[in-house]
């Protein structure tokens, strides 16, 4: 009943819906954490209700105290005993390590060597060595209550987000302008102003660059050289009341930003070489955009054009090809499959029981009804399937005789082809995974000690009891795995390899930071 | 003689007694038995003697202090005894008795001194011991003990000033003494199988001493590692059993009135916590096949953990199990608190199959050898069957379950209620040695048939003990004191009485001792 | 003095028993002849010292045998877990006056008891009875001074050797149980004491029944009784009997 599992990777599924309380889970990070479209899940709800526009679509913010993970281990942060707890996966062995006061978030770095930790009692940041646990603290400005790692593992940033919950604090000033960034190797810090109340960065493919966003300004950070230089680009003229830049997109080779502000009726383009804000038509009501698997285009939903806006990523101010919905219906959110040879369109501010499948670059559709609204949408790794979290609340024209009326359910679709299955969920779920070999997915259940794992191949879902009730789940790189971290007051996860149908778990590994040598 | 003159023709043991005086025991049936001889405490006089199977007996010379209590090795090379003498602080020459001395000037000093061969090691008490310490644990090799105060066994402690609990005596054969303050008062101790390491069990806590030899990072008689079982400084965990598994790498303990086993990793020093079923009544190692079983009172389910990744699998059993034992072929489970529970379930730790055999009676106590299980069985009601009604001996085989043409239990009823039970694995046969209160013989059984003789004692018994070299000494019911020492090879008998006649009738003088420092 | 004799019924004597009072010699009988004319006889000593060393010539009864009873008051309660702090005494003397005031005697006396005792706690057996026997022989001399016809005083020295034999029985229903535990011991010792007697001639003056009556301290090295006990017998007692003088 054991996992033999000689090497495990595991991938942090981000962001917690906070409307829908949705973890999202995915086979990687869409385009960083702490801020923009995971392409899957709804995250704070942005309320248009004052301008009369219909609301935003909810998308994905990430959660704090998620366990994080490398190629061999799982980390969990322990705020309240200010250590780092490291649980090989292969062999379930336990170490504590002591870092600074009130560790909010642990993050690993892609290629697996660190984690690290932004501690907000101390008001810094501590790179912990994977395999030696070496700790190495770095002090950065006060108060900072978000982090966000470069994906080449080379630089961490952190923000202060008013927003956001902070779970310590030093008392210090507490600035809306500053951010720290902090080179892991060697250690340092450096601190720098940037626009007004930072919503999140977005990193370039290499990491070379960093563009810090806000409403009002971007900043533009070169690290490739000794000391970070930052370069701010403004977005507005007006900074009094700017528009809300919802969601930014950088090219992948860092040169231009796609900015989408909320409620604005085109996009903004940045070049973020020359500093140029440029604006670009786009349909009415742009709500999502996403960019392909294959990085060459960027595509934005005007909801209300009921149109699709495709943007050739090299060259963005050449004409966008635009394509209409194939119905009537207010899709606000796309999501293109991993594969990249569709897009799921859907949307989860309304209560429209409906979605599409665009076969991307053609005017092809597949509009499927659903048994409900959309909270959210998973797709495997390449889209072979898709899991659609529905919303309680029911459609306008549901009928009260329907099983699903006034329940949760979920439905498991095969973008593909038409094959489905709807379950009758007992609870809202409130965290998913996929493996990355697009074959399992596990997703957890409010109030209920257990986790459900599916099989792509058949949609039939397998219900593994779990010993408490889980908090986050993910699941492990090049295996079929899922982590559940639970709660119990002296720590437990649990690991289910879905093959073998083997569970193991860990508890007390919060007792090991106690441990006294 | 004179006195035969004056008394022709009466019997000169028919004494006329024409008054009665009424007496404290003479002597303490809890012996010690040691390789050298027999170690018995004589409460009135206020001796220790030893006693030899060639009927001789001889005073321990304690330099005036009277015994209080015994803690015999348990290979019967040494024996622990705490002692006590009076000290009266006026010098004045004519006190010669405690009652000449003032009361208010009368004090009690106590020390502990280990004797070995009928002499105390080291020629006095042990330095820096306390008396108060009423508990002790031995190394598998008997060359070291843990002393400490056991507190379920400590209403009788007496102690001047105060006691500091919060530490581990360890006392070697060459009783040297190291005192190792572990922080909180203990209440077990166990040895690693390779004796270079105690495990100190407490409330709350579990600390691993580093012993005569220091390891990595750890000096020789110190704490070693501190795992604490709670984070919760309010709650007291009490642990209930343990067991030290893996050539000492894990530490079971299990905790009373949880479902918690906490799996400590004394090599990694880290802490898992496995949940069971229930609170666990009884945890066998099977050394063998490297797992541990663990059964249930109320449970009728055997757990089977391995040492690997501690997964548990769980045998469902027809009865609860309150005790158990180990066996060559497997692990011998019985209950011993509940009347309505006769199964003996032997279970094979690896492969989970299990073979009930049932006893007659509810089990009183149960020891297993190689061949043969034997059991003492109490008497269900007065008024039931003719088996319900009687004491019984049961006579079970020890054989792997699957194994074929297993004999039946085989049911001896007996006349009185067994008051020991004692086990001889010969060459060719098997035998029990059973007593019987108010019987004035020795049950020799041999368990291959259930045949039966009997070896005559001179008194009733009342308790027997294996010696170190294979013979038995039994307990009798004689106020000046009685043992008798049985050959098991042809069954003689050696009888030695008398021994607590010792100044029985003298009033103690004061030893004039000085107080001890 | 009374209390002491309470006592005596219930100790054990260990001295020797006093020596039988001084053989009275028979007063002169008229004779049949008369007597010569005698001149008047002179009165007081004279006749006195002649009548006393009539009585205390070695022609007169001078064999003495007494038997007595008798009880000590031993100084320390060595004896209390055996028997009663003491028991009575029954034994013999014997003496022969070779000198006046001297006369050496000899004797022996024995006595035993028992007490039972019962354990009140655990259940290792719940009785077992002790019992002491002590024998002695002495010797030694004793010196008598009678100023009255058929009444004197006397003092006498003595050496005594004791035998104390003490059994100890853990199952007093059972004949040969092993719980019977015999320990012997012997000690000497020397024995002071002082008396008063009294006779009546009896068969024509041939036998003076003799009576008496004394006081005296014993004193004896420790006795040790195995492992068991070592006694320490010694103290005052008193001792009285009756005997013939002849």
């Amino acid at each position: 009943m054991r996992l033999p599992l000689p090497l495990c990777l595991l991938l942090l599924l981000p962001a917690c819906n906070s409307e829908s309380n949705m973890t999202a889970g995915k086979a990687d990070w869409d385009s960083g954490s702490g801020f923009g479209d995971t392409g899957a899940a709804a995250g704070d709800a942005s309320d248009s209700a004052d301008t009369g526009a219909p609301p935003s679509e909810d998308e994905s913010d990430y959660l704090k105290l998620a366990p994080a993970a490398t190629d061999q281990y799982v980390f969990v942060a322990n705020p309240d005993r200010d250590t780092l707890t490291r649980i090989a996966v292969s062999s379930l062995e336990v170490v504590t390590v002591e870092v600074g006061r009130i560790p909010s978030t642990v993050q690993t770095t892609s290629d697996y060597r660190l984690a690290i930790t932004l501690d907000e009692g101390d008001d810094a940041v501590s790179i912990v060595y994977a395999e030696t646990l070496e700790v190495f603290p770095v002090e950065i400005r006060d108060n900072m209550n978000q982090l966000s790692l470069s994906p080449n593992g080379e630089w961490a940033m952190a923000w202060y987000d008013p927003n956001a919950e902070s779970m310590g604090s030093s008392g210090g000033v507490t600035s809306f302008n500053e951010v720290s960034f902090v080179r892991t190797d060697p250690a340092t810090h450096f601190a720098m102003a940037v626009g007004y109340d930072p919503a999140g960065v977005r990193w370039s493919d290499d990491g070379t660059r960093a563009v810090v966003v806000s409403d009002t300004a971007l900043a533009v950070v070169e690290l490739a050289g000794d000391t970070p230089a930052r370069t701010i680009i403004p977005l507005v003229e007006d900074d009094a009341s700017p528009p809300v830049a919802e969601e930014v997109v950088l090219t992948p080779d860092g040169k231009y930003a796609f900015v989408r502000q909320r409620g604005a009726e085109d996009l903004l383009i940045v070049d973020l070489d020359n500093g140029v804000v440029d604006r670009v038509v786009v349909g009415t009501d742009p709500t999502d955009m996403d960019v392909t698997a294959d990085n060459a285009f960027l595509a934005v939903i005007a909801r209300s054009a009921r149109q699709i806006w495709s943007y050739d990523l090299a060259n963005p101010y050449a004409t966008p090809d635009v394509v209409d919905f194939p119905v009537d219906l207010p899709f606000g959110s796309i999501t293109f499959t991993g594969d990249g040879a569709r897009a799921v369109l859907y949307t989860n501010a309304s209560a429209v029981d409906a979605l599409t499948i665009w076969e991307v670059g053609t005017s092809d559709f597949d509009t499927r009804s659903l048994v409900k609204p959309v909270a959210s949408v998973g797709l495997s790794p390449e889209g072979t399937t898709a899991l659609i979290f529905h919303t309680k609340e029911n459609a306008e024209d549901a009928d009260s005789n329907d099983p699903f009326y006034n329940k949760w359910a979920l439905t498991l679709m095969e973008t593909a082809s038409i094959g489905e299955n709807r379950l009758l969920l007992p609870s809202e779920p409130t965290g998913y995974t996929v493996t990355d070999d697009d074959r399992y997915g596990f997703f957890i259940l409010d109030g209920h000690d257990l986790l459900e794992a599916v099989d792509f191949n058949t949609l039939i879902p397998t219900t593994v009891s779990l010993p408490s009730q889980p908090a986050f789940i993910g699941t492990l790189p090049g295996h079929d795995v899922a982590w559940a971290s639970q709660a119990h007051d002296l720590g437990r996860i649990s690991f289910y390899d879905a093959t073998t149908d083997a569970l193991d778990t860990i508890t007390g590994f919060e007792l090991n930071s106690d441990i006294e040598h | 003689m004179l006195t035969l003159l004056l008394f022709a023709g009466c019997d000169p043991w028919d004494f006329p007694t024409g008054d009665t005086r009424y007496h404290d025991l003479l002597w303490d049936p809890a012996v010690a038995v040691l390789s050298d001889g027999v170690y018995v405490r004589l409460g009135v006089a206020g001796a220790l003697v030893r006693v030899l199977p060639d009927g001789t007996w001889s005073e321990v010379d304690l330099d005036g202090a009277a015994p209080d209590s015994l803690l015999a090795s348990p290979d019967g090379s040494s024996v622990f005894v705490t002692t006590s003498w009076e000290v009266c602080e006026d010098d004045d020459p004519d006190i010669v008795y405690a009652s000449d001395c003032p009361s208010s000037r009368l004090t009690t000093q106590r020390e502990m001194v280990l004797v070995r061969d009928g002499e105390r090691v080291g020629g006095g008490a042990l330095l820096g011991v306390s008396a108060a310490l009423n508990a002790a644990e031995w190394t598998a090799d008997g060359t070291l003990a843990a002393l400490y105060l056991d507190p379920e066994n400590a209403t009788d402690v007496q102690f001047d000033g105060f006691l500091n609990l919060n530490e581990v005596t360890f006392v070697d054969t060459g009783a040297t003494v190291n005192r190792v303050p572990v922080g909180f008062a203990p209440e077990s101790v166990l040895f690693t199988a390779d004796n270079r390491r105690a495990v100190v069990l407490s409330r709350s806590h579990v600390a691993v001493i580093d012993l005569a030899t220091a390891s990595d990072g750890c000096d020789a008689w110190s704490v070693c590692v501190t795992y604490p079982l709670t984070l919760d400084s309010d709650q007291a965990i009490t642990p209930n059993d343990v067991v030290i598994v893996a050539d000492g790498r894990y530490a079971l303990v299990s905790v009373e009135s949880s479902t918690d086993l906490y799996v400590l990793d004394l090599q990694a020093e880290s802490i898992d916590l496995l949940e069971l079923a229930g609170a666990p009544s009884v945890m066998l190692e099977d050394t063998v096949n490297n797992r541990t079983l663990v059964a249930y009172a109320g449970r009728p389910q055997i757990d089977v953990i391995e040492h690997e990744f501690f997964e548990l699998a769980s045998i469902a059993v027809e009865e609860p199990a309150s005790s158990g034992v180990m066996t060559p072929a497997g692990a011998l489970f019985y209950n011993d608190q509940q009347n309505g529970y006769k199964d003996v379930i032997m279970v094979d730790a690896l492969s989970g199959d299990w073979a009930e055999q049932r006893a007659e009676n509810p089990v009183i106590e149960l020891r297993a050898g190689a061949r043969h299980a034997v059991a003492t069985m109490r008497a269900e009601s007065a008024s039931g069957d003719f088996y319900d009604s009687h004491y019984a001996f049961g006579i079970f085989t020890v054989a792997a379950p699957g194994t074929e043409d297993v004999p039946e239990a085989v049911t001896l009823v007996l006349e009185s209620a067994p008051v020991g039970f004692a086990t001889i694995e010969g060459d060719t046969a098997d035998y029990a040695l059973l007593l019987l209160s108010e019987l004035d013989t020795i049950l020799k059984v041999r368990l291959d048939d259930a045949s039966a003789v009997a070896i005559e004692l001179p008194a009733p018994p009342v308790g027997i003990a294996t010696t170190p070299d294979g013979g038995f000494v039994v307990v009798q019911d004689s106020a000046l004191g009685m043992l008798s020492f049985l050959d098991p090879a042809d069954d003689a008998v050696t009888t030695v009485t008398g021994f607590a006649t010792l100044r029985f009738a003298e009033t103690p003088i004061l030893p004039r001792r000085a107080a001890a420092e | 003095m009374l209390s002491l004799i309470a006592l005596a019924l219930a100790e054990e004597p260990t001295g020797s028993p006093p020596p039988a009072p001084a053989a009275e010699t028979p007063a002169p009988t008229a004779s049949e002849t008369p007597p010569p004319p005698a001149s008047p006889a002179p009165l007081g000593p004279p006749v006195v010292a002649s009548l006393a060393a009539d009585l205390d010539s070695p022609s007169r009864k001078p064999w003495e045998v007494d038997i007595h009873v008798a009880g000590i008051v031993l100084e320390n309660s060595a004896l209390g877990e055996f028997n009663r702090n003491g028991a009575t005494t029954a034994g013999l003397r014997v003496g022969y006056r070779v000198a006046p005031w001297i006369t050496p005697f000899v004797g022996a006396s024995a006595n035993g008891a028992g007490m039972s005792h019962f354990v009140e706690e655990g259940d290792t057996g719940d009785l077992f009875r002790t019992a002491y026997y002590q024998d002695q022989f002495f010797g030694g001399l004793k010196s008598a001074w009678s100023p009255l016809p058929y009444f004197g005083v006397y003092g006498l020295a003595q050496g005594q050797l004791v035998l104390g034999i003490l059994r100890i029985d853990d199952d007093p229903d059972v004949d040969d149980n092993p719980g019977q535990i015999e320990l012997e011991g012997a000690t000497g010792g020397l024995t002071a004491a002082l008396g008063v007697q009294a006779a009546a001639p009896v068969r024509g003056d041939r036998v003076d029944v003799t009576f008496h009556m004394e006081f005296g301290y014993a004193w004896n090295a420790p006795l040790e009784l195995g492992d068991v006990a070592t006694l320490n017998i010694q103290g005052v007692f008193i001792r009285t009997g009756a005997g013939a003088r002849f």
